[in-house]
């Protein structure tokens, strides 16, 4: 899977945008918190993308989704191991389960 | 529209929604709120903290609310994701406050992005956008978020995108082209509508079910696949069994004793839209006002909007219409023995409202000549945005006064007069107990003006925390005190007249003059108590 970027411009606009809306009224705090978001967001979205849901779609199901889904992994994830771990540890593998599955998966 | 311009204006729009909703704590970074403020602050900051998972109460936490959950008593009475969506935030963004608050903003306005992108998809951008802006002041989504009750915002947020994906699921089967990802999907959003609060996942399936009877006497069939609706299901039902113990609070207080308050189910209120109670239950009267909650002028449009629906009848106006109808049985629920929160559900008027709003004064065009049609909704939507911004826009951030100038509603501006919030003082020093107190010892407040004040210095200090003087009339006798004793100055000056002050001054000396100073900062001190 290749990555267009004249298709997908306007992602990394929208991207850059909020990480810098997070870094200018919120400090360094806020740019983490984008950054978190991101993370947060990512693996649903690819998932979604996977399914062949539109961009718009993938984005807005995949973050909703996430509130109730992800979160509830890492709460469980959160009883084996210590919770700040749980948090890093879940989104990193879910966001590389679901790239995989994207660009590698049938 | 270039879809690249429709997408970069929601963002705009959105990321300046953030702004002014963050207008509360971004200026300090104090937690806020009331009493249900600080409880959903509390589950989700323990978990980062203590840095693991738990389902237990502590007692701090469990002291008000450890008979919330029905089922299982002293366990988390919501489900987990919830508050572990604050939690998540804490860690990534290295802030405590923050990465509670500014989630809690994004999910308290995340109608904003969910109505535009239902309404985009179904009546196209300007339906859409139109949509979002006039919902980013939506007064009582703002007085809610203000409050406390944040729980019920995504919950009833996300009420339209719950109705979407089935629309999208019924309608291609109806169509003959079953799109079964919209089935499944329809699953895990009606779960996640639940974890989130049981009282806006009702609402969803109210709208659904008359929704569906509409389709089904339209179309004189059943509008899904077996197969596929029951994979749907057991999605649904694994994800709620994920969290037993809250699911089972649930269905415990769906069938338990919860009846309203009345003892005689008043009828006459199926009538009205929304009766104002002779008594308020814990609530401005504003929150009643619809000039202040919607603005009057969107009346018209509402009104409008909801004939030509009627009139219209495509399955997509009959699925607003179902919402609507679904919000109004929720709002009567209480006719029926459910209850006594009813009021709350008023605060999703203003989701389905909205756009009601917009489709009516979209459809003005359609009265104009075809050639000066297209002017006509230029001009429509220019009025709209102004009306919007300065009428809704306006009474969002600034609030309103009545005709003699009293404040009649505090706007996003003005919550730094808000009083139930911690100021750095008291931060700093409940912070301080909760790293240097053993966390099964309690601290009697002194000073601390009242019990909200008192129960953000627990939620932050992790320890029960009991307010005595002037919240109530009396000091503690030296036999009531906990382990530890707080003494705040810190507002209390400012309140008081010098006599009164004195008062405080004086019992400290007399009644603490053998225990320890063990923290003096900032007009704020805590003694350990010497054991008697």
């Amino acid at each position: 899977m290749q990555f267009d970027l004249r298709k997908n411009w306007m992602w990394i606009v929208i991207i850059v945008g909020i990480l810098l809306f997070g870094l200018v009224f919120f400090g360094i705090h806020g740019l983490r918190f984008g950054i978190g978001l991101l993370l947060f967001t990512l693996p649903g979205y690819f998932a979604f993308r996977k399914l062949k849901f539109s961009p718009e779609e993938s984005a807005c199901y995949g973050f909703f989704t996430s509130i109730g889904i992800v979160s509830g992994i890492v709460y469980y994830v959160g009883f084996v191991i210590p919770f700040a771990w749980a948090v890093y540890a879940s989104l990193i593998l879910l966001l590389f389960a679901s790239l995989y599955l994207l660009i590698w998966g049938k | 529209m270039d879809r690249r311009v429709e997408l970069l204006s929601i963002v705009v729009l959105y990321l300046a929604v953030l702004f002014i909703w963050s207008m509360p704590y971004r200026a300090d970074g104090m937690p806020y709120g009331e009493f249900d403020a600080t409880s959903h602050f509390m589950v989700a900051d323990y978990m980062t903290t203590q840095d693991s998972s738990y389902m237990e109460l502590p007692p701090y936490i469990a002291l008000r609310y450890g008979l919330d959950n029905a089922f299982k008593p002293h366990t988390l009475w919501y489900h987990p994701p919830y508050h572990t969506n604050f939690a998540i935030m804490q860690v990534l963004s290295g802030d405590r406050v923050l990465g509670v608050y500014l989630m809690n903003t994004l999910l308290s306005s995340s109608i904003v992005l969910i109505l535009f992108f239902v309404m985009r998809s179904l009546y196209g951008y300007w339906a859409g956008i139109l949509s979002a802006l006039l919902v980013s002041f939506s007064m009582r989504d703002i007085m809610v978020f203000l409050w406390g009750q944040w729980p019920e915002r995504i919950g009833q947020a996300l009420i339209p995108l719950v109705l979407f994906v089935y629309y999208q699921y019924t309608k291609s089967y109806l169509e003959g082209k079953e799109d079964r990802r919209y089935a499944y999907l329809f699953g895990v959003l009606l779960a996640v509508n639940l974890y989130m609060h049981p009282v806006s996942f009702f609402h969803s399936i109210a709208a659904l079910v008359i929704y569906t009877i509409y389709l089904f006497v339209k179309h004189r069939k059943i509008p899904w696949n077996w197969k596929n609706i029951g994979i749907s299901a057991a999605i649904f039902i694994v994800l709620l069994a994920i969290f037993p113990f809250q699911t089972g609070n649930v269905i415990a207080s769906f069938i338990g004793k919860e009846q309203t308050s009345a003892t005689t189910p008043d009828f006459s209120r199926l009538f009205y839209w929304f009766k104002t109670p002779s008594e308020l239950p814990g609530v401005p009267a504003s929150y009643f006002s619809f000039s202040l909650m919607h603005g009057l002028w969107t009346l018209p449009f509402l009104l409008l909007g909801i004939i030509i629906l009627l009139i219209r009848r495509q399955d997509k106006d009959m699925l607003l219409l179902s919402w609507l109808i679904g919000l109004y049985l929720v709002l009567h629920a209480d006719v029926i023995g459910k209850g006594p929160f009813i009021h709350r559900s008023l605060a999703a008027s203003a989701h389905i409202f909205v756009p009601l709003t917009v489709l009516g004064a979209l459809s003005i065009a359609s009265f104009f000549k075809k050639d000066v049609r297209k002017y006509a909704k230029i001009g429509v939507i220019i009025v709209f945005i102004l009306l919007a911004l300065f009428i809704n826009g306006r009474t969002g951030v600034y609030g309103a006064k009545d005709s003699s100038g009293n404040v009649v509603l505090l706007g996003l501006n003005d919550v730094k007069q808000y009083s139930h919030r911690l100021n750095q003082a008291q931060y700093d020093a409940a912070d301080w107990m909760r790293t240097n107190l053993p966390q099964d010892l309690n601290v009697t407040n002194v000073g601390v003006i009242d019990l909200n004040t008192a129960r953000w210095i627990a939620g932050v200090s992790q320890h029960i925390n009991t307010p005595y003087a002037p919240k109530t009339d009396n000091f503690p006798a030296r036999e009531e005190f906990d382990p530890y004793l707080l003494m705040d100055y810190s507002v209390l000056p400012y309140l008081v007249n010098q006599e009164t002050l004195d008062l405080f001054l004086g019992w400290e000396h007399d009644m603490l003059v053998n225990d320890t100073l063990i923290y003096n900062e900032n007009n704020v001190r805590i003694y350990a108590i010497r054991p008697t």
